[in-house]
């Protein structure tokens, strides 16, 4: 059984409807080159070009990164340095829309012999139509299938709260995600697949199983597990399946079903379902974004703010990333953009520890949180070692239950990090509580 | 155009609602069932004795405040709950300035002095308490709220702690487990080694639903817990077969407190466990 907590869902507002809305392309796009620390697109067209939907912009500059297409149709305005929401500052190439949508040819039809397409020819064409997991380490995808496992697990837990993209994704495209999972198992050579699902999500579960039985796929294993946070995180599962299972990877349904569409329909990675939500959007709803449009343009799909937020969040509330502005523009790891009220987010006085042991009950990895805090607050680096700091997942739940209101997952992460000139996160300003 | 600047923080982004204050509040609410009999058998005496300690505890708020140059926050709950606990362990008849002595014992020494809620070694109340017992015996030669003799009485008191734990239970006030391992196992050595004198069982009742089970000297983890409780169980029970001590269960509680540090240090969790025998490798 995996420890964890049974967060509120929240997932409600945006699951009213399961169909993902799709809006005009917006009016411009960003699209980053940089794809992770270590990858980058080298650019193949220059500000002036003329481009359409689809077509490529940026070939890999190695064997570790993949491929940059245009996501909408229009003008190369700049290629220089912009807003990275996780890196920084990068460099991306930015298109104006010509307000035509004009796609390249081929796009969305079916490509012939798909079926019969082999696994290195199925890994070329995932670094040619730019794929890359969809989370927000991105790694290329032609990687991730390089080498052979026994098992493909696809991971359709969505276990942070409000985020229901991939929900609303299983629901209006079954098959689509099946068969993208089928041809992920292909290029990797695995003998079963292994669907995991959480018990708030019985209805997906079902109409998942419908449609593997019509399939006759004999391979296929749908689980349904509880829905305690951070079971469904992948980091998790690949803690709790390296008991059970020899060798496999594990994939998101937005992966499977952007392979799909890739090796399908011949439609390279230029947009993504996700959900703009939280309670400070008049609309919130899960819509097809298209990569490299501005945050502010994804509010607007949710008819823009009903309040000011008191935080906006990148991926969900418990490990995901907070944005200072929404000058940034959508990457493919980007799931959820979040507007969550004041009152959601407020974090309260910090106080001292009161020992209520509740982050020992939840945590999912049984290390000692209280202890290594305790001791990181200290700058008991040994300390904190022995209570095992380098076991962390970084969950979150740890801070999310405190009482006491203390940076749990912070100090942990300073103590993981060992001796350094840093100071502590947060150093004990107050002895006494407070009735916040 | 200029951007809106939103907050900035490390993830997560939401908390659970409960908090410390809330905690300690919850466990001041679980205590008015009692307050309320203790109010209703001893009338004036009862509540001159919870007025003194009351005071009391805020004067060593306040001046623990200015000693240690902090923000006197009485509002927080918890040496109110210290005063409470204290006034409903002691006879209605005890000496104003016998009682304002022990709650000065427990909140100074018992627990600003080591830092204030949740840095202090023992529960202030329980040290306050050993502390009349050893000054002031004589005080303890009349029995308090948990010692009414009358059927009514008996039955009033017992039917108020269950509803205060009631109340810690549905506020998650209080760890369950570890009140129904001290008082079972302090039931089953009683049943085993029949002892000629009489149990209080509401005195044990009180001491497993808020003595035992205060978070300042309970361990951290569940098994950790759920031995100290049987440690303090077997510790009471020791106490009561071959000792004099009028309150076993508090020099019990308070002595076996002790060893929490050494219990946080043995029994960890299995990550931390495991972390702990890599290294010694």
């Amino acid at each position: 059984m995996i420890r964890g907590i049974r967060l509120e869902g929240k997932k409600e507002a945006t699951l009213l409807v399961w169909t993902l809305k799709r809006f005009d392309p917006p009016s411009k796009v960003r699209l980053f080159l940089k794809q992770s620390e270590n990858s980058f697109a080298v650019p193949c067209v220059a500000a002036g070009d003329k481009v359409k939907a689809g077509e490529k912009i940026a070939d890999p500059s190695n064997a570790n990164s993949v491929a940059v297409h245009a996501s909408l149709s229009g003008t190369i305005t700049a290629v220089e340095t912009f807003q990275h929401p996780v890196l920084g500052r990068a460099e991306a190439i930015e298109i104006e829309s010509d307000k035509q949508d004009h796609k390249i040819p081929g796009l969305g039809a079916e490509r012939r012999g798909w079926e019969q397409l082999a696994a290195e020819d199925l890994r070329n064409l995932y670094q040619e139509s730019g794929l890359v997991e969809l989370t927000l380490e991105m790694t290329p995808l032609h990687l991730k299938t390089e080498k052979s496992v026994k098992k493909l697990v696809l991971n359709a837990c969505e276990p942070e709260p409000y985020l229901t993209s991939e929900h609303a994704l299983m629901m209006s495209h079954p098959v689509e995600i099946l068969k993208g999972v089928e041809i992920l198992r292909r290029s990797l050579g695995a003998e079963e697949i292994v669907i995991i699902t959480q018990d708030n999500k019985v209805e997906v579960a079902e109409l998942l199983k419908s449609k593997i039985y019509f399939l006759k796929w004999k391979h296929v294993e749908v689980r349904v597990i509880p829905s305690v946070y951070p079971a469904g995180t992948s980091s998790m599962l690949q803690r709790v399946l390296n008991a059970e299972m020899p060798s496999f990877e594990i994939f998101n349904v937005a992966t499977a079903f952007a392979v799909y569409e890739a090796i399908v329909l011949q439609k390279p990675l230029i947009e993504r379902a996700m959900t703009v939500g939280g309670e400070c959007l008049i609309e919130p709803k899960n819509v097809w974004a298209r990569l490299g449009t501005d945050f502010e343009m994804l509010t607007k799909y949710a008819k823009n703010f009903l309040r000011q937020p008191g935080k906006v969040v990148l991926n969900g509330p418990m490990a995901g990333q907070a944005i200072e502005s929404l000058q940034g523009s959508l990457i493919p790891g980007i799931q959820g953009l979040l507007a969550l009220a004041e009152e959601t987010v407020q974090e309260g006085q910090t106080e001292s520890c009161i020992r209520s042991g509740r982050c020992i009950e939840v945590c999912p990895v049984e290390i000692s949180p209280v202890m290594i805090s305790l001791a990181a607050e200290q700058n008991l680096f040994e300390m904190a070692a022995d209570y095992g700091a380098a076991l962390c997942i970084a969950c979150g739940n740890c801070t999310y239950i405190c009482p006491s209101k203390r940076p749990m997952a912070d100090l942990i992460r300073y103590a993981a990090k060992g001796p350094q000139k840093k100071t502590p996160p947060v150093r004990r300003k107050k002895k006494v509580l407070s009735p916040s | 155009m200029k951007a809106a600047a939103y907050r900035v923080s490390p993830f997560p982004h939401w908390r659970a609602a409960d908090n410390a204050v809330k905690i300690f509040w919850s466990r001041n609410a679980a205590l008015v069932p009692l307050l309320l009999v203790y109010a209703a058998f001893f009338h004036l005496e009862a509540l001159r004795l919870l007025a003194v300690t009351l005071l009391s505890a805020f004067v060593c708020e306040t001046a623990a405040a200015k000693i240690f140059k902090r923000k006197a926050r009485f509002q927080s709950g918890f040496h109110i709950h210290t005063a409470l606990l204290f006034a409903l362990l002691l006879p209605p008849s005890t000496p104003s300035i016998a009682a304002a002595a022990g709650v000065c014992v427990a909140i100074l020494l018992g627990s600003e002095i080591f830092g204030g809620a949740g840095a202090a070694l023992f529960v202030p109340a329980i040290l306050g308490h050993a502390f009349l017992q050893l000054a002031y015996p004589d005080i303890f030669l009349r029995g308090g709220v948990l010692s009414i003799h009358s059927a009514f009485g008996v039955w009033t008191t017992a039917g108020a702690l269950f509803l205060s734990a009631a109340i810690l239970g549905v506020r998650r006030a209080f760890y369950w487990q570890a009140s129904l391992f001290y008082f079972g196992v302090l039931l089953l050595l009683e049943k085993l080694l029949v002892l000629d004198h009489e149990i209080s069982l509401r005195r044990l009742f009180f001491a497993a639903l808020f003595l035992l089970t205060d978070p300042i000297h309970l361990p951290l983890t569940p098994r950790a817990r759920l031995l100290f409780a049987m440690i303090a169980a077997a510790a009471t029970h020791f106490l009561r077969a071959y000792s004099s001590v009028s309150a076993p269960e508090i020099f019990a509680l308070l002595s076996v407190g002790l060893l929490t540090p050494w219990l946080d240090q043995w029994i960890v969790p299995a990550g931390a466990a495991k972390t702990k025998e890599m290294t010694k490798i």
